[in-house]
């Protein structure tokens, strides 16, 4: 066969793989694009009954707590509305709005379904560090995920991605899994069938015990991923020390650019007209990243409020391995001694933060 | 890994570049046997010294004949002891607690001790099919009807063939076997039709059957809580379901097959549009039917010892056809409906058929309406969990009353009427040939939008092929 034919063979054969392909692509993302908005918002464990709790009576908080499982777990509004009173702040109302997972794309979409229900009676919403994008591919096709993948999430989903401290290597493979989402999600698969084939047995809206007003006490609810964690943290109590060890130790990963990620969502709420304030939770393994991120964030911010309670030598009594549950969470007495505290900062930054104390106890 | 997954796109095109990249036959034989065991293992890696075992047996029985060429006597004992071992390890993991369970209860109704055991064995996926196929091998090499393989990779890779392992078609040996000796040609792959095939055969699967589950499982699970007309729309959803997972993943296996050089039977042909039933095992089912019909029904003397022993033979083939696809007396009346179906229809055309004028159209519409409704009379038995649920749903199908007034959240009817009319269509215009014909590129362009709007009807969740558990 001479080259000549060779090619024009190849070419014969590349011609309608490409358009076969440039076919598929476009009608796929365009059925997809089309019945995204048909889907509406999916049941989001924990987010949807707490976000309808909300939404339902929004005048009832002025204070909310917006985080992840460090935030539902250890947030307890009634404590900290007792210590911010005791420290200057009284008839504070506060809402955990912590959800397990919860990352920056999420985090961004929740703080605005909460300022669309009104802002009026916000005193103040304290934001915590989300969980960096696109964890693993497993969850990358995920109702929940699927629904924070569409193509305009993606600029702010990879700039969190780039800021978050980590290796290259780390960035790269959640840029990756960020694309397979997306294109799981461009793909328009079971877009169709949703509509056209109505489930058999509805979705029944998840029923979520609010009469902690959104806090739970770890454990409270077993289920068998967070007793494997107990179990992992009973069983290896060398690693608790091991983490303590490294507050304080250098760090080769860069956290300015995470500080300026966070500290851009601070000043959107600031500009319009709310305190907003920095939580980092007291976390071991993170004991060498976030209280330098938070330092980060006062040198940016320095009149923004940074609840940091992830610093052994101010807290030590959050520290005391007994209060533990597992590596990153504390049990329901943790959560308690850590929201006095929060409560106590909280009251002190309101008090100093830009609105003042005015505002705070308005 | 099933056909419809991304993973199974991923493999396939992997086997795919291989085999065409590889010039020699042996190496690509290889190749697809490597491939196929690691397909099944997949599934569970436990169960590929099943495979290996009964690939063995099946190839010393099949070199019985080139062994003891001059003694017919050893090669019919090596025959009946290849089959009875093959035959033992699917009793043994597909029947034993059925008969085990039987017999207790049989003992306890008579007074007997029971001496009940039962044994903790998981069902290996695909193994009716597979143990089938190495029957075949064995039967086909002692009749003469193909030559013994020399090479325990040619069994290994006519039992083991990833396409049909877990599922079927069932191939027949003297059909495969003959393909493997030349070398597969690239340009002889009508590449178009396979693809075609692939495509409808993952619409089946992928956009009915696995939608319409769910909807089949709400009427089966209470359907003393469905008025009346639903619970017959779910049993027809039902059939509907069945023909599309299976006759769906038959499409892909052949499409599969095809695009790596070989050709299986078709397994499907409309079987819902048969006027009788013995018509509807000749298109339903195609290759478990003729291999009964082939290694069972004529051996036992099909229809040339006498009326009586003709109907004795074709209720012995449908009760064990019945059998076959499960440890279960729901199985075994299904096999029966069917066989007092076809006794029927043979005394029927016998007797009656001739008295009364024929009549035209009307007689075609009715006789397959009948026999569609007789099929999926039979489906309810196939279908229901245990007897007392078949008897109650066939209860409320024979005579239109239920209990319950509970409504499916779907136009059941509608849906199945705009089914059954783009199905009668596509039988009657050849939608899949018109697709194949067309330029390479305007092909293209049409697989892709349809590809694309396949996908979109393609429920979040797989379901596992309903004959898989077969």
């Amino acid at each position: 066969m001479s080259s000549r034919t060779r090619f024009r063979n190849i070419r014969d054969a590349m011609v309608p793989c490409l358009l076969f392909a440039g076919v598929f692509v476009v009608c796929a993302a365009s059925i997809s694009t089309i019945l995204r908005h048909r889907a509406g918002v999916p049941e989001m464990s924990v987010l949807s009954p707490k976000l309808a709790a909300y939404q339902s009576q929004p005048d009832a908080y002025d204070t909310l707590f917006v985080g992840t499982s460090r935030t539902f777990y250890h947030i307890v509004p009634e404590v900290i509305e007792s210590s911010a009173a005791e420290y200057g702040c009284p008839d504070l109302r506060v809402f955990n709005f912590g959800v397990f997972g919860l990352t920056g794309a999420e985090q961004d979409w929740l703080v605005d379904q909460i300022l669309d229900a009104g802002q009026g009676h916000l005193r103040a919403i304290v934001l915590e560090d989300p969980l960096p994008e696109a964890r693993a591919t497993r969850e990358a096709t995920s109702t929940r995920a699927r629904f924070f993948n569409s193509t305009g999430n993606a600029g702010r989903r990879i700039a969190s991605i780039m800021s978050y401290p980590e290796s290259i290597a780390k960035k790269v493979y959640r840029i990756g899994v960020l694309g397979y989402g997306m294109a799981y999600d461009l793909s328009g698969v079971g877009r169709a069938a949703t509509v056209a084939f109505p489930a058999a047995v509805p979705d029944v809206p998840e029923t979520l015990n609010l009469s902690q007003d959104g806090f739970e006490a770890l454990g409270s609810v077993p289920t068998d991923d967070i007793l494997a964690r107990h179990k992992d943290f009973e069983d290896n109590p060398a690693k608790f020390a091991d983490a303590l060890a490294r507050y304080g130790a250098p760090s080769n990963e860069k956290v300015e650019p995470r500080a300026v990620y966070i500290a851009s969502r601070i000043k959107a709420l600031e500009a319009r007209g709310i305190n907003a304030a920095l939580y980092i939770s007291p976390d071991p393994l993170e004991l060498d990243r976030t209280p330098r991120v938070g330092e980060a964030v006062r040198a940016l911010m320095p009149e923004t409020t940074v609840i940091d309670l992830n610093r052994p030598d101010e807290y030590p009594d959050l520290f005391e391995r007994g209060i533990w549950f597992d590596f990153s969470h504390v049990g329901e007495e943790g959560a308690r001694r850590l929201s006095r505290h929060a409560g106590q900062e909280l009251c002190e930054g309101l008090k100093q933060g830009r609105r003042g104390v005015t505002d705070a106890v308005r | 890994m099933l056909f419809v997954e991304l993973r199974f796109f991923v493999f396939f095109a992997v086997v795919f570049a291989l085999t065409w990249i590889l010039r020699n036959n042996g190496q690509r034989k290889l190749v697809l046997t490597a491939a196929s065991y690691v397909f099944y293992g997949l599934w569970d890696w436990r169960f590929l010294g099943l495979i290996l075992f009964i690939t063995v047996v099946s190839y010393l029985v099949g070199g019985t004949r080139a062994w003891w060429a001059d003694n017919e006597a050893k090669r019919r004992l090596a025959l009946t002891a290849g089959i009875a071992s093959s035959l033992c390890v699917l009793g043994l993991f597909k029947y034993f607690n059925f008969f085990a369970d039987t017999f207790a209860e049989f003992a306890s109704i008579v007074g007997l001790p029971s001496g009940h055991v039962t044994l903790n064995l998981i069902l290996p996926v695909g193994i009716s099919f597979y143990t089938f196929q190495a029957i075949s091998y064995m039967v086909d090499v002692h009749r003469g009807d193909i030559g013994t393989r020399r090479s325990v990779l040619d069994v290994a890779f006519y039992i083991a063939f990833f396409p049909q392992l877990v599922a079927g078609p069932i191939v027949r040996a003297s059909d495969f076997i003959p393909q493997m000796a030349t070398v597969r040609r690239w340009a002889d792959v009508p590449v178009r039709a396979c693809l075609t095939l692939f495509l409808i055969g993952f619409i089946k699967k992928a956009c009915l059957s696995d939608n319409i589950a769910p909807y089949v499982d709400l009427i089966f699970n209470d359907p003393s809580a469905f008025a009346a007309d639903q619970v017959i729309a779910g049993v027809l959803l039902y059939g509907v379901q069945i023909y599309c997972d299976f006759s769906g993943y038959s499409d892909m296996a052949i499409a599969c097959a095809g695009l790596l050089g070989y050709k299986f039977p078709p397994n499907f042909d409309s079987p819902y549009l048969s006027t009788n039933i013995q018509i509807f095992w000749r298109r339903w089912h195609i290759s478990l039917s003729s291999w009964l019909r082939d290694y069972l029904y004529i051996p036992l003397g099909g229809n040339r010892k006498g009326e009586m022993r003709r109907d004795v033979n074709l209720m012995t083939t449908m009760v064990l056809g019945g059998l076959w696809h499960g440890a279960s007396f729901n199985f075994v009346i299904w096999g029966f409906l069917h066989g007092l179906a076809l006794m029927l229809e043979r005394s029927w055309g016998k007797h009656v058929a001739s008295r009364i004028p024929s009549l035209g159209w009307v007689g075609i519409v009715l006789a397959t309406a009948v026999t569609y409704f007789w099929v999926n009379l039979a489906w309810i038995f196939f279908r229901a969990t245990n007897l007392n649920e078949a008897i109650g749903i066939a209860r409320t199908y024979l005579t239109f009353s239920s209990p319950g007034d509970g409504r499916l959240p779907i136009s059941a009817w509608l849906l199945l009427m705009v089914l059954g009319a783009a199905h009668a269509l596509a039988h009657h215009f050849k939608a899949d040939t018109y697709l194949t014909r067309m330029n390479p590129n305007s092909y293209a362009i049409a697989f892709g939008a349809l590809f694309a709007v396949a996908l979109a009807f393609v429920p979040l969740g797989y379901r596992p092929f309903i004959y898989f558990q077969f």
